[in-house]
């Protein structure tokens, strides 16, 4: 099944505040919608079962991100619903 | 619940600093002994307030250094961070009740009376708390219901819309970026 994936729009201003270089904000895009549905298993931790949801991980260069992804119930799309970033020079 | 090393050893100071000012302290009676230990208080509860703050960000940054990080995990991480808080302003409220009547009791002795020293550690700790947990990449339990049904929903924009709305420009504009993109890095 080749998954879409949505992104809701809460997490729009959400990377707007990351302010993030113009290629990582490019990659970030390309990890979401080709390597992630790609590979889900590869591509996301997740429990036994993913009620609450799953989490996608990756580092671009120094950046790294933390998403939280849902199934749609459809199951042909995947919503990425909240996320987290952080630059390894400030860890 | 499990805690990671850095919770356990937080939540077992606050269990330090909860009996030292609950035990029977010194005379408080007279003005010196009383200042002298509402000031060493006042000192931990400094240090404890800034532990805290210290342990939202090291607990902020394992999020990135800890590979496969699970929605469970991350949940359980938010709960603790919250629940320390929590221990935390209640320890600092009943301290703060205790050396009030301690101060009336020894006649209202010059000096301050930890109040508002307690109050700005207690608001910038519950800032703190506020501030990362804004940001935690999974909510508490209302959010996730809220992202179940969501998802359910169909709700979300498409991809390219979205990333050309956090870019600044259309969706043509996005998809040229991108078709560039590929063209420098096959």
């Amino acid at each position: 099944v080749a998954y879409r994936v949505r992104i809701h729009p809460r997490v729009v201003p959400l990377i707007q505040g990351w302010a993030l270089p113009d290629r990582i904000l490019e990659e970030v895009y390309l990890h979401l919608t080709q390597v992630l549905p790609a590979d889900l298993e590869g591509n996301l931790s997740r429990e036994t079962s993913p009620f609450n949801g799953m989490v996608c991980e990756f580092t671009r260069r120094d950046h790294s991100f933390v998403f939280h992804v849902f199934f749609g119930e459809d199951e042909d799309h995947l919503l990425v619903w909240w996320g987290d970033y952080d630059r390894r020079d400030n860890q | 619940m499990p805690e990671t090393v850095y919770e356990k050893h937080y939540r077992d100071r606050l269990e330090s600093a909860r009996g030292i000012a609950s035990a029977p302290g010194p005379d408080t009676g007279t003005a010196a002994l009383f200042r002298r230990f509402y000031t060493d208080l006042r000192t931990l509860f400094a240090d404890l307030a800034a532990a805290y703050r210290d342990l939202l960000r090291k607990e902020h940054s394992r999020i990135f250094q800890v590979p496969g990080v699970t929605v469970a995990w991350l949940r359980e991480r938010r709960s603790v961070l919250q629940e320390l808080g929590e221990v935390y302003l209640r320890l600092a409220g009943s301290v703060r009740s205790d050396a009030y009547q301690a101060w009336e009791a020894a006649g209202k002795p010059d000096g301050d009376t930890l109040n508002g020293y307690l109050d700005a550690e207690a608001r910038a700790v519950q800032e703190a708390r506020q501030d990362v947990l804004r940001h935690w990449p999974v909510g508490g339990d209302e959010d996730l219901t809220e992202g179940r049904a969501a998802a359910a929903r169909g709700e979300g924009l498409d991809a390219d819309e979205a990333f050309a709305q956090i870019a600044g420009t259309d969706v043509p504009g996005w998809r040229k970026r991108i078709d560039e993109y590929g063209k420098n890095h096959p």
